[in-house]
């Protein structure tokens, strides 16, 4: 992949996202307006607390929650558009993998069966064929399919049961795979081995990820990007290893302190993140971290502050970020 | 006694039975003497498929004033460790081994021996591991407090919470309902909680996590307890929701001059915070010390793997992990030999056949359980600089 921005080709085009939900005659708007790109193999991460989004940004992606507003398009396909059966058909190339591993396979089931359940829907293979293509699927994933493809889904542990999701969401050859928290439930040991293979698969595949999670740690692993969302909004995006050495956000910089290193050494932040984030139904004005920010002036509650670009592909959604704005820097980026 | 603080003064009726019930002779502990000793302690729960050891030969101690961390994965042991410790195993179906002294602040009582002269802040031992629920009674709250995982299902849902902390402030300290209202609003307002007056009258569901688990706190920080047992007390938890309850805890730690137990899955939890850590994998200790030298210089391989296959913020983007192959063991059905040989890098044959014991390092209070130990090395000094301040305004013009 090319360092440059203009060389990479966009696979995930997201503009102005919103899905909102309705309590009564009160609105939860859960995502807010989200713009941003995805580029082809590469791995964007998206981190937040508990309850701003980014769940349903995922769930949204793949219209398993119809946004309120907003267009996503992958590659040439607006799939905001479809509907039925070529919605369906546009699934195909986008699929997601859940946070509980074991609840999301159906207990009853042999682990062949479940594999082979989305080949079978599309009858994109029979016979031979088909035993081929999950025996490939389940030995790439670690789980051998002479010893344990008859064997049922209750039968395996948490970690087993991630690698057969994996296996089962590859078998119609994705593009693009979503995975929302998907090593939050495991051992620190088992975490491990996952996003090995994630990795691995990841480069043999070809594929492009969306990789949901609150463990920052994670994240910074696996992605080659970052987005931090709070409150339904992204508050900075950005390579991951230029901002989590320079956070331009407050929050930003927040997380990263409150993140614990497994290292006596590691540095102590006595200061930490006040109060708890506020209710969605009723979001602050403005700049939605303003209630929790020290740094909140008039302006922050008057207006809502728009992403500026900070250094190359590097943006943040602050009046007054950590880090100087480069006001030379070419305007063309503000629109991812 | 002069301590005001010291609840038992206050209800002696609740004291009746010490340790030394039966012959009335009071023993004294010495002043120095560790405030809990875990010696060889074992869980057994009987089951219809025959006996689990969930917890094998366990021992450690705890000093005043320390913070220990026990680490392990699930199915390690921590849990049901931790819940040994309080006492809280059901009496039927489940035996401990071993032994549980707890050193107990003393109350004198009619018909008490006292042999020599009574020491300053007199301590008694107190065997946790056979005592009767009633007086165990006479230590959880006062002596020995918890904070579970899960702040949901441990507070009473139809019970305000107010009531729930002012409840041991009146039946153990005999305090009147006017008095212990206001202690636990004084509480509620110690563990952080805004505007404690009106959460005194909520009930938990209208709480977040985090504040429940602050109230949790505050139920178990209400009499004044020398141990708090920690149980997972942030997983769950967002990062900077467990940022803010891991430093009340070492506040309040400080400030009640208590010694914690900090149970946990999280290395990055236990790295800062504790003075001693004890590494647990299949229900036994394999590796135990000061946090520095389990981090710097630990010897067996488990801890090392761990360490290695903790995803770090420091790491640069798509750096491979260090995993540990295979599973963590079933409980059931232990191997023989040491319980990680089968995942071990460095196993031979007499790591499959026979089970290392826990052995000494140089470095004071550092064991490990290992036939092929990696090799000792140097802990280096601490270099960590706390930063206090994060700096936010730096850069505003």
């Amino acid at each position: 992949m090319s360092e440059t921005k203009s060389d990479k080709k966009v696979l995930l085009e997201v503009r102005d996202l919103r899905v909102e939900f309705r309590k009564g005659k009160r609105v939860v708007s859960a995502v807010a307006g989200l713009d941003f790109d995805i580029y082809e193999g590469e791995t964007l991460g998206l981190v937040g607390e508990s309850g701003c989004g980014k769940s349903t940004t995922g769930r949204a992606l793949m219209l398993i929650e119809q946004p309120t507003a907003g267009t996503v398009k992958l590659g040439d396909v607006e799939i905001t558009k479809l509907k039925g059966r070529a919605l369906r058909a546009a699934r195909r190339q986008m699929q997601m993998i859940f946070q509980d591993p074991i609840s999301s396979l159906n207990p009853r089931r042999r682990v062949k069966d479940i594999v082979a359940e989305p080949i079978d829907c599309w009858r994109a293979a029979k016979g031979e064929e088909r035993e081929k293509i999950i025996f490939d699927l389940l030995t790439k994933v670690g789980i051998d399919p002479r010893v344990y493809g008859n064997r049922y889904a209750r039968q395996f542990s948490g970690g087993q049961c991630q690698r057969i999701s994996i296996a089962r969401s590859l078998a119609m050859k994705p593009q693009m795979l979503i995975c929302d928290e998907m090593v939050s439930a495991l051992d620190v040991s088992i975490q491990a081995q996952i996003l090995n293979l994630l990795e691995d698969l990841k480069e043999e595949y070809g594929l492009t990820l969306l990789f949901i999670a609150h463990d920052l740690a994670v994240v910074k692993n696996v992605s080659d990007r970052v987005a931090v969302m709070y409150l339904g909004k992204f508050c900075e995006i950005g390579p991951s290893d230029v901002m989590y050495a320079e956070p331009a956000h407050p929050y930003t910089k927040f997380l990263l302190s409150a993140a614990l290193e497994a290292d006596p050494d590691s540095p102590r932040h006595d200061q930490v993140l006040e109060g708890e984030p506020p209710s969605p139904l009723d979001p602050p004005s403005g700049c939605r971290f303003r209630t929790r920010c020290p740094n909140a002036t008039e302006l922050c509650a008057s207006t809502v502050p728009e992403m500026q670009t900070l250094s190359d592909g590097h943006q943040v959604a602050c009046h007054f970020p950590l880090i100087p704005v480069r006001r030379s820097a070419a305007p063309a980026g503000a629109d991812a | 006694m002069s301590d005001p603080q010291t609840p038992n003064d206050q209800n002696p009726e609740e004291n009746v039975r010490v340790a030394a019930k039966d012959s009335n002779k009071v023993t004294f502990l010495p002043p120095d003497a560790p405030l809990l000793r875990v010696d060889n302690v074992s869980t057994t729960f009987h089951t219809p498929r025959g006996d689990v050891r969930a917890v094998s030969n366990i021992s450690f101690e705890v000093r005043a004033n320390e913070v220990v961390g026990i680490v392990g994965e699930s199915g390690s042991g921590k849990t049901v460790l931790s819940r040994t410790l309080m006492g809280l195993q059901p009496r039927h179906g489940v035996t401990v081994d071993g032994s549980i002294t707890f050193a107990k602040r003393y109350v004198a009582e009619r018909g008490d021996v006292v042999d020599g002269h009574v020491p300053e802040n007199p301590l008694v031992g107190f065997e946790v591991a056979r005592a009767k629920e009633a007086d165990l009674r006479t230590v959880w709250g006062v002596e020995v407090a918890m904070v579970f995982q899960d702040p949901m299902t441990s507070l009473n849902p139809v019970q305000r919470v107010g009531n729930q902390i002012s409840e041991g402030l009146r039946v153990r300290q005999g305090m009147s309902k006017k008095d212990a209202k206001r202690r636990a609003i004084e509480l509620l307002t110690q563990v952080g909680i805004p505007s404690p007056e009106e959460r005194y009258r909520a009930y938990p569901n209208q709480l977040s996590g985090g504040m429940r688990q602050r109230v949790m706190i505050a139920i178990a920080l209400a009499c004044n307890p020398r141990l708090l047992l920690a149980d997972e007390p942030t997983t769950g938890l967002d990062v900077t929701i467990q940022a803010q309850i891991l430093n009340l805890l070492e506040d309040l730690q400080r400030q009640y001059h208590m010694s914690v137990v900090l149970v946990t899955h999280d290395l990055g939890v236990v790295a800062t915070r504790t003075d001693r850590i004890v590494v647990m994998y299949g229900g036994r200790v394999v590796e135990c010390g000061n946090t520095r030298d389990v981090f710097y210089g630990h010897r067996m391989p488990y801890t090392e793997a761990l360490l290695k296959s903790t995803p770090k913020i420091s790491n640069s983007s798509h750096s491979r992990l260090q995993t540990i192959p295979g599973r963590p063991p079933d409980i059931l059905n232990l191997p023989p030999g040491c319980s990680f040989a089968p995942r071990c890098s460095y196993a031979t044959e007499k790591c499959l056949q026979e089970r290392p014991e826990l052995e000494g390092t140089e470095n004071d209070g550092h064991f490990f359980a290992c036939w092929n130990p990696l090799p000792a090395r140097k802990t280096p000094p601490a270099t960590r600089s706390d930063a206090s301040e994060i700096g936010v305004d730096s850069v505003r013009d």
